[in-house]
């Protein structure tokens, strides 16, 4: 199955957006392998350049490293995952209280009702 | 990256009508490309200048920095927007004739993909449908090692379900070494694998860049920004 994308953003940043996702909650642990961008790019159903861009800020992001004798491999530093996540975990929590404010709640009121929600 | 198409001012005109006029533009190895332009614009007319099939009244066409001639034909894979072959052939006999004119044809992969599909190359164009002939025949000309690849329409009469199989042979035709230019104006389906996108209109670029890099400056999908540009063609060509 391809993957899906919003069409309105650059693809190469969801792209880099899913691939971080996928290190932070483990399914490329730290140290391993990222498959080829040609793979990737065939998984994904894009075009191998706009993977090898999402890949390329990967690097830049200190995430991912080219290794001259295995590919690219996920970075072991469990520190810039951290900050990562939590960069990518207050995004996700602004947006939720954007909402809230919207709907003319408060903060306190915001986080009450967050407590309340059951995601199962 | 190398130029592969280098188009300079060039001029077409039919009865009178400029259908490309002073149109521009460059292509690199390693592109896939989007030509978005209405029905009517021109984009058949610039694939048929590249293939030498019709000559320009003006202006300068190179392809890997050649003019246009036999050297250029051989590394380019034209699919035109309308069926190649007669209609009381077989699969078989599209593949022999396709064997026999370009060196560049891989007989293997149009089987993997004729077999993914489940078409049978005993079948008869004459018993398929449009949309399934049109299908063999881009997966016949997806399926030669060319340099540069004019895909007109390639989309058209494909129902949507296998768009996504289109989409996929087109990837895996794609490498570093050539560049795929789609011309449609079916451009949802397809503006995901594009790297860059030129919109033509009144015979020049009216709109070019990386796909990517107009999708952050607009904050829209690529089909959007189409749609806004052609709103207001006259005469109501921009249908989709």
């Amino acid at each position: 199955m391809p993957w899906e994308f919003k069409e309105n953003r650059p693809i190469f940043q969801q792209i880099y957006d899913k691939i971080v996702l996928s290190i932070i909650n483990g399914t490329y642990p730290m140290g391993s392998k990222l498959p080829s961008v040609r793979e990737l790019a065939e998984q994904a159903g894009v075009n191998p350049n706009t993977m090898q861009r999402a890949m390329a800020n990967l690097e830049s992001e200190g995430l991912a490293m080219t290794n001259r004798t295995s590919g690219r491999i996920v970075t072991t530093d469990e520190k810039r995952i951290a900050e990562v996540k939590l960069r990518y975990a207050k995004n996700a929590a602004r947006e939720y209280m954007q909402a809230m404010e919207l709907l003319g709640l408060s903060k306190d009121e915001a986080l009450s009702i967050l407590k309340e929600v059951d995601t199962k | 990256m190398s130029e592969l198409v280098k188009i300079n001012n060039l001029t077409r005109s039919f009865h009178g009508r400029k259908v490309l006029d002073g149109l521009s533009l460059s292509v690199e190895t390693g592109k896939i490309v989007g030509l978005l332009a209405p029905n009517g614009t021109g984009k058949t007319t610039l694939f048929r200048l590249l293939m030498g099939l019709l000559t320009e009244d003006s202006g300068e066409i190179r392809v890997d920095g050649k003019p246009i001639g036999k050297e250029t034909n051989n590394v380019i894979s034209y699919l035109p927007d309308y069926f190649v072959f007669d209609d009381f052939r077989r699969i078989k006999n599209a593949i022999e004739y396709m064997k026999e004119y370009f060196s560049d044809f891989d007989e293997k992969r149009v089987k993997e993909l004729l077999e993914k599909i489940h078409f049978d190359e005993n079948r008869k164009f004459s018993a398929m449908s449009k949309g399934e002939k049109e299908q063999v025949q881009l997966v016949l000309f997806l399926s030669r090692r060319a340099k540069l690849y004019l895909l007109d329409e390639p989309l058209a009469a494909v129902d949507p379900a296998k768009r996504e199989f289109i989409i996929n042979t087109i990837l895996g035709s794609f490498g570093e070494e050539n560049s795929v230019i789609i011309s449609t104006h079916l451009v949802l389906d397809i503006e995901k694998i594009l790297d860059e996108v030129i919109m033509l209109k009144d015979g020049k670029v009216c709109l070019s860049g990386e796909a990517d890099v107009l999708r952050d400056e607009y904050g829209k999908k690529l089909n959007d920004i189409f749609k806004d540009t052609f709103r207001y063609e006259e005469g109501g060509k921009g249908n989709e």
